[in-house]
């Protein structure tokens, strides 16, 4: 599968910036089923059903580990955003790392070779 | 002779003169026959002349002595000479009495011998004289015979006349041999002069002498003789030589020996005494002092002896050692002490002197013996002074320590099984004063902290001061974190130095100890803004790339992009002045709305703001500034503040635990439900999401209404 129509969630504790990733995932043509700005809407959200997950790496000082943790157990993929070059990834996880603010130049080709290989027979 | 006298015949005149003399006498012929007897005589024997003629005298002669005094007179008739005869003769009352009888040869004027004219002296009383003499010689004998000295007698030439037994026996003699003895033969040869001499001059001045010698005795050995001898006089006055004693002084000299010796010694060990000596007597004069005192009193002999300490010495000194002296009297053992004394070289000395009593019969005598301790006595005067010294330096050492701010460490031993602190140190550890804080010591459970490093408990032999003490190498700059049993942490920083014995050996450390909670806490603080800032850095500028995307997204016409674009960075400005003012600690929602509405002042009267004090938190704020400024612009453009008469009304509650935020717009132009949704209404949506709360947008008839409704504790 590619990257039109695929289900993103998005994790991030700044509105605006959500808003944004979520309008330059949409351009992609990829669709965003849920948005969470905190831990626990979070750690909801990680049960749902998706193919790709934008996590920001510190929301409001919490780390996302145990929403990453959930969700890499669940095999499916993840994109990290990092505010302030934070690079230490939760334990166990191997993941690509954004910086913020993310172009559309940036994320395109990550999202499009994520997703391809994660569908690829 | 006259001639006219009348004429006697020769023989009547002698018989007249020969009967007024008053001794007795008679006459002989040559045939022996007595012829003649003068008055005297027949009145002394009593009896008639006739009686007496012709031998009839030899019957008066005492029986005894009769024969042979008749005998004798009958020889002297052989040889006609002169004679002379002892014989006791009877008196007329039947007593004897001694007569000497001298016999004078007659002869005619032819010379032809006619007999003999005989005189009888009475010599009675010298007879007994002599007899009593003899027996007073006896008695004196008897008596030097058995006088236990040796006694001798010598003639007035010196010649030994008498030795008593004891002299013989000294000699070994017989007293047969007497006579010939030689004793001067028996003088030691080096006194012999000496002795002569004395003997020879007290028989000159026939006086007595003293002298001493020594004289050999019968085994050979020399002894020592005194000899006392006196001159000896007859009665008649004539010199008879010398009466001597002589005492054996052997013994006694040896014994004087041995006492010179004795004392000789005691001078010798006096001379050499390395301190100073004396003896006092009763009345604390100096009868006795060595050199060294001497010296050490500056008196001569002539000064010291005989003289008392007051005689000599200033009074303090004086009565220094008189009392010292007293105090040597009450206790058998003497009295040891130490006095003071300036000397002849012009310094005060002080001595250690035992003085002690040494009883005499003269009374009780004071002994003093001195050494002279001044140097170590200066020495013990300059050690105080150092000790002082040094105590008041450790003094100002440990004040010093105390008053450092930082903790101060020692430990004594290897295993530091006990380690002291300053006042600091024990303040820092949460521990009175004096406390033990080691944690390898015998309290080492009871103390109310544990130390880590990195994390990690320290294993107590690990701990810097213990490591440092058992490998001996110092430890510089470490850092370790002390949590107390309260839950209280601490950061200290810590050098610790070995300590060395003399043989190299380590003995303990000493580590100093810096509470450096603060410094962390700041250089945390200040690693954290500077996180922050970066964070708000990058998160600005992501919020202003979004903010420029998304007003694109509006508007691709540049006079418009330029005025949203710029109205919404103003925005986000003020609510970050806003932040900067409340040092991004959370600002209070109603000052966020005004800050939000200031660009909106035209506005005023159509604005009604109504709320509780509520803090909302830095990223929150931004958002919600962001939301406001878009709903007043929106207002502004196309809603209630875009006549006159509309009204804005904005009012948040506090609910439980969350805020409800109500927008309401009233008396503006009939408003519908936009054909996309707008920048607006999709922020406040995004913003409940961030907050964590819900959001909803209406667009009634008479104007927007929007609700925002976040929990308080959200981000």
């Amino acid at each position: 599968m590619g990257v039109r129509g695929a289900r993103l969630i998005l994790v991030e504790d700044e509105a605006l910036l959500a808003l944004d990733m979520q309008d330059m995932l949409e351009d992609m043509g990829c669709l965003v089923v849920g948005m969470a700005g905190r831990l626990d809407d979070a750690l909801v959200l990680a049960e749902t059903d998706f193919d790709l997950a934008l996590l920001d790496m510190n929301l409001g000082g919490a780390r996302i580990d145990p929403v990453a943790q959930r969700i890499a157990a669940r095999g499916i993929p993840i994109i990290f955003v990092t505010g302030y070059g934070q690079r230490t990834l939760p334990p166990g996880i191997a993941a690509p790392v954004l910086d913020k603010p993310c172009s559309p130049d940036a994320l395109r080709p990550l999202v499009g070779a994520i997703l391809e290989a994660r569908h690829a027979p | 002779m006259p001639h006219d006298s009348p004429e006697l015949p020769d023989q009547l005149i002698l018989q007249h003169i020969a009967s007024a003399t008053a001794v007795p006498m008679w006459a002989s012929g040559a045939d022996q026959q007595a012829i003649w007897f003068n008055k005297p005589w027949t009145d002394f024997v009593g009896r008639p002349l006739a009686q007496e003629l012709g031998s009839g005298w030899a019957e008066n002669v005492q029986p005894d002595d009769r024969e042979s005094c008749v005998a004798q007179y009958a020889t002297h008739f052989g040889t006609r000479e002169a004679f002379s005869l002892e014989f006791r003769l009877r008196r007329h009352d039947g007593a004897y009495c001694w007569f000497r009888n001298l016999g004078v040869p007659m002869r005619s004027p032819e010379g032809a011998f006619s007999g003999y004219v005989n005189t009888c002296i009475d010599i009675t009383e010298q007879k007994r004289s002599l007899a009593a003499l003899r027996e007073t010689e006896d008695r004196m004998r008897l008596m030097s015979e058995s006088a236990p000295v040796m006694l001798w007698m010598s003639d007035a030439m010196g010649k030994c006349v008498h030795l008593n037994r004891r002299l013989r026996e000294f000699w070994g003699l017989s007293s047969d041999a007497l006579p010939d003895y030689d004793w001067r033969g028996n003088i030691h040869p080096d006194d012999v002069n000496q002795v002569d001499a004395a003997v020879q001059k007290a028989l000159a001045s026939r006086s007595g002498l003293t002298i001493q010698m020594r004289l050999r005795d019968h085994r050979g050995e020399y002894r020592f003789i005194r000899t006392d001898a006196q001159a000896h006089y007859a009665p008649s006055g004539d010199f008879l030589g010398l009466i001597g004693v002589n005492i054996d002084m052997t013994e006694e000299a040896r014994a004087n020996q041995a006492l010179r010796r004795s004392e000789e010694r005691f001078a010798r060990f006096m001379h050499h005494l390395p301190g100073l000596a004396w003896i006092k007597d009763d009345a604390g004069r100096y009868i006795f002092a060595n050199e060294a005192a001497f010296r050490a009193f500056g008196s001569s002999q002539e000064q010291l002896i005989g003289r008392t300490d007051d005689d000599i010495f200033p009074r303090e000194t004086a009565q220094q050692f008189r009392e010292n002296d007293a105090r040597a009297h009450k206790d058998a053992g003497g009295a040891r002490v130490v006095e003071a004394l300036w000397q002849s070289d012009g310094l005060l000395h002080h001595s250690i002197v035992s003085k002690f009593a040494i009883p005499d019969p003269d009374g009780v005598l004071t002994g003093g013996v001195a050494i002279d301790v001044t140097d170590h006595h200066a020495a013990e005067t300059r050690i105080a002074v150092l000790n002082e010294d040094l105590k008041n330096r450790l003094e100002e050492q440990e004040a010093l320590l105390d008053a450092l701010p930082v903790g101060v460490f020692i430990a004594r031993d290897r295993e530091c099984t006990e380690i002291l602190s300053n006042k600091t140190g024990a303040s820092m550890l949460a521990l009175p004063e004096g406390s033990n804080v080691s944690k390898t010591g015998r309290n080492a459970g009871a103390l109310p902290f544990k130390v880590y490093s990195g994390g990690q408990e320290f294993a107590s032999h690990e701990l810097p001061m213990q490591r440092c003490a058992r490998l001996g190498t110092p430890i510089h700059g470490e850092e370790m974190e002390v949590v107390f049993t309260d839950g209280r942490t601490m950061t200290l920083h810590e050098s610790v130095s070995p300590l060395f014995a003399g043989n190299g050996s380590v003995r303990g450390c000493v580590g100093v100890f810096v509470d450096i909670t603060e410094r962390k806490q700041t250089e945390r603080q200040k690693n954290l803004f500077i996180d922050e800032l970066n964070h708000r850095v990058k998160n600005t500028l992501a919020i202003v790339q979004s903010i420029a995307s998304q007003t694109l997204r509006q508007t691709n016409e540049p006079k418009a992009f330029n005025s949203a674009f710029v109205g919404r960075l103003d925005a986000l400005a003020r609510a970050h002045s806003l932040l900067t003012t409340a040092l991004w600690q959370g600002v209070d929602l109603a000052d966020l709305v005004a800050v939000a509405l200031s660009p909106f002042e035209n506005f005023k009267g159509q604005v009604a703001v109504q709320g509780p004090s509520i803090v909302i938190r830095p990223n929150g704020a931004v958002t919600l500034a962001l939301v406001l400024h878009e709903l007043a612009t929106n207002a502004a453009k196309y809603g209630a503040l875009s006549t006159t008469s509309g009204k804005v009304a904005i009012a948040w509650i506090k609910e439980g635990g969350s805020i409800s935020l109500h927008w309401s717009e009233t008396g503006g132009p009939p408003v519908g439900e936009p054909a996309r949704k707008g920048f607006g209404s999709r922020l406040i949506a995004a913003s409940a999401s961030q907050l964590g709360g819900t959001a909803n947008v209406a667009y009634a008839q008479d104007g927007v209404k929007a609700t925002l409704a976040f929990p308080l504790e959200g981000p």
